[in-house]
């Protein structure tokens, strides 16, 4: 079964690495969404089916944090797990965070094994093995 | 007794070149870098919360379009010297970004929250390059035989 992803991040970079990424960690992939900040990616969420959602948290326009609330505000939103994928290491805000519903965290800088155990660990899959 | 920003600053950021980038950054002593004579990218951030501060990069231009290579596991050709597409300076930013995360924590812990800026990046000419490597707030690197200069300053 392949997942549609949406990765939301202000860094280029960070989408253009996250990609490689799903694809070294043979992640199967359909449809690969990008967002800039929290609200694209509310915008592609209501016009596109999207299986899991990789964010970050600081991003300009609209933070991962206020996207998160605003999904949980959402019905049809509320299901979709997110990972956030940040280069903060706060206790206190991973938390927070899984407090409003985020599924895992990833740290910056992360590996291809990293994405692939939260992959698995989140959507359920198993890795053949 | 306190943690040494600087040198926590030095761990941090050979740690994360060598995950992100794949390269080795070797410290030296700030009056082995020869004189600055090109202009660089600096890279800046800012934090705020448990403490303030900001921390900088500063790269030769080279070494800061290999760190873009090597994060982005591309061919040399594909990226462009002058930078038109920002490619450099937007993976220069992010090491940065990354390099602040990872020094907060090891700093003050994993309790405190802090509030990042985005980071930004400008050119620093030959003048303000040679003035940051003779302050004692600077930490300075070789990577491959360029030199990347670092500082942090707190409150």
């Amino acid at each position: 079964m392949a997942y549609n992803i949406l990765i939301v991040d202000d860094s280029s970079i960070i989408r253009k690495v996250l990609i490689k990424t799903l694809s070294l960690a043979k992640i199967p992939v359909g449809e690969l969404y990008e967002a800039a900040n929290g609200k694209e990616a509310l915008d592609t969420l209501n016009d596109s089916w999207v299986d899991l959602v990789f964010a970050d948290i600081n991003m300009p326009v609209m933070s991962g944090v206020e996207m998160i609330e605003k999904m949980r505000e959402s019905g049809l939103l509320e299901s979709i797990p997110v990972v956030i994928i940040s280069t903060e290491g706060s206790s206190t805000r991973i938390d927070e965070l899984k407090a409003k519903g985020v599924k895992a965290y990833v740290r910056k800088p992360f590996t291809p094994e990293d994405i692939e155990k939260v992959f698995r660990d989140v959507m359920g899959e198993s890795n053949g093995e | 007794m306190e943690n040494d920003p600087q040198k926590i600053l030095e761990e941090v950021a050979a740690h994360v070149l060598e995950s992100m980038a794949f390269m080795f950054a070797d410290v030296v002593e700030r009056d082995e870098i020869p004189g600055i004579e090109d202009t660089y990218f600096h890279a800046q951030i800012e934090f705020a919360g448990h403490s303030t501060g900001k921390i900088g990069l500063v790269f030769l231009p080279e070494l800061a379009a290999d760190i873009a290579v090597n994060v982005l596991g591309i061919e040399p050709e594909e990226i462009a010297l002058d930078d038109v597409d920002n490619t450099i300076e937007d993976a220069v930013a992010e090491v940065l970004n990354v390099v602040c995360g990872q020094f907060l924590t090891s700093m003050f812990g994993d309790k405190p929250v802090f509030e990042l800026s985005v980071p930004h990046v400008s050119k620093l000419d030959s003048k303000a390059c040679n003035d940051l490597l003779r302050s004692s707030d600077t930490v300075a690197f070789m990577i491959d035989d360029a030199p990347m200069l670092g500082y942090v300053k707190l409150g």
